[in-house]
């Protein structure tokens, strides 16, 4: 009797927040593309830097580079904010970094100015065996395409031609899906529906077992 | 068997009682709807994980209360010498106090917002239900840890507002130390300390396993072994604790 209550209690919550969610869905929801153009002041600096994360989607990221002279691309796993953090490691620090943490996209992305010895930046493909990701040479002006999923990311590291990097993002979400909004509903409100008639069935059950016990 | 489960019912009776339970779970539940809804999330583990985190803080903080001090008013109230009056050993009687106020709670709390979510992203979440439930396995885990030391901290302190400041305190302690392990291992490059910290979390384990991220054995058999041995401490204890 008891285990019934609380799976009708269960139900009647589930069923609300269904339905809480599909008003939500409908109002907020999820975005499935975004475009973002970023620069870095390359006076001062040697270097500069984008990263793409992707924390809670998947996804495709298309990034192109006005003003550089090399990219390199590495694709990391985990956290990479924490593997951007670690490229202090190596004698690379990051100086005037804006992140941008947008939640509906389910992806993190910025540009830093990488504070460095210039050689070491063109010396970066050697560092593939220090650093545990893959480093790629881009032409300058191709544009990098890299397949993300969630706890993935893409870090791309510039040596510039001028006083500025200009970045350019589009990434698009791949493999979402859920369920129409109107579907929402209804499946909220029958998830409801039968958790209060199991929670009503119970408690005449019980009314009645007590009747014929007294 | 039956009698064990008797009262694991009737206990359960107490430490879910609405409302207190109800608002939790609808509180839970709802953060669930809105993390699922919006972000476009495309995994059944990332799922688990979003839903999960805030989700394991609520679950250990009632844990906190209603296991923690639900317990010690067992002891307060003598309803614990009633249950102990049952033709059932005093190892029985843990067990199955450990089911009612740890177990049966956090699974319940963790389950709510994770069927939200299963039903909003259902095509992402039936591709692989195996892993969406494997990340409930993982938190289950976690809490029921947390959950067995705050049952403790209830009998062995026999008073509700000291055992809620004595299981709160172990929650917060046991997750500073885990931050400053990962944070002072990062700072002087020592790993064997960052290892140690990822060791503590279980469900963050079993998600980078999901992930394809290699992990230790050992790391992974941590907090199991833990739940273990604080499991068989508790029972020693117990036992001893309300010899007949």
């Amino acid at each position: 009797m008891m285990i019934r209550r609380l799976v009708a209690r269960t139900l009647i919550v589930v069923g609300v927040a269904v339905i809480l969610a599909a008003i939500l869905a409908e109002a907020i929801g999820a975005k499935t593309m975004v475009e973002w153009s970023g620069s870095v002041d390359t006076s001062n600096v040697p270097g500069a830097a984008m990263v793409v994360a992707a924390f809670s989607s998947s996804g495709t990221v298309e990034v192109s580079v006005e003003g550089a002279e090399r990219i390199y691309y590495m694709t990391l796993r985990g956290d990479p904010m924490i593997a951007l953090r670690q490229l202090s490691t190596i004698n690379i620090s990051l100086v005037d970094t804006t992140l941008v943490r947008d939640v509906r996209a389910g992806i993190a992305y910025g540009v830093s100015g990488l504070e460095t010895n210039p050689l070491l930046l063109r010396a970066l493909p050697l560092l593939a065996s220090i650093i545990p990701v893959n480093v790629s040479t881009s032409q300058v002006g191709e544009v990098i395409r890299v397949n993300l999923t969630g706890g993935t990311g893409v870090l791309v590291v510039v040596d510039p031609a001028g006083d500025e990097v200009v970045f350019h993002m589009a990434y698009r979400v791949t493999g979402y899906q859920r369920v129409d909004t109107l579907d929402l509903i209804l499946a909220g409100f029958t998830i409801s529906l039968a958790g209060l008639l199991l929670y009503r069935v119970s408690s005449t059950r019980r009314r009645t077992a007590g009747g014929t016990g007294g | 068997m039956r009698r064990p489960v008797e009262l694991i019912l009737l206990d359960s009776g107490d430490s879910l009682r609405p409302p207190g339970f109800d608002v939790m779970m609808i509180i839970i539940a709802s953060l669930g709807a809105v993390l699922a809804t919006i972000q476009p999330i495309s995994q059944p583990h990332v799922a688990g994980r979003i839903i999960l985190d805030p989700t394991l803080f609520a679950t250990t903080l009632f844990l906190a209360l209603r296991g923690s001090a639900g317990v010690a008013g067992l002891v307060q109230r003598g309803i614990m010498d009633v249950y102990l009056s049952y033709p059932l050993s005093r190892a029985q009687v843990f067990l199955s106090l450990s089911v009612s106020r740890v177990l049966l709670p956090a699974l319940t709390l963790l389950s709510a917002p994770l069927i939200v979510a299963g039903v909003i992203l259902l095509p992402i979440i039936a591709s692989d239900p195996l892993a969406y439930l494997t990340v409930l396995g993982g938190y289950l885990l976690q809490a029921y840890m947390y959950g067995l030391v705050f049952m403790l901290a209830g009998i062995a302190t026999r008073n509700t507002g000291t055992a809620s400041i004595v299981s709160i305190t172990f929650y917060f302690t046991y997750n500073i130390v885990m931050i400053l392990l990962s944070t002072v291992g990062a700072a002087l490059e020592k790993t064997v300390l960052v290892r140690l910290s990822d060791s503590m979390a279980f469900y963050y384990l079993v998600y980078r396993r999901l992930l394809g991220v290699e992990v230790d054995a050992v790391q992974m058999l941590f907090v199991p072994a833990m739940t273990l041995a604080i499991l068989l401490l508790g029972l020693v204890y117990f036992v001893r604790r309300f010899e007949p």
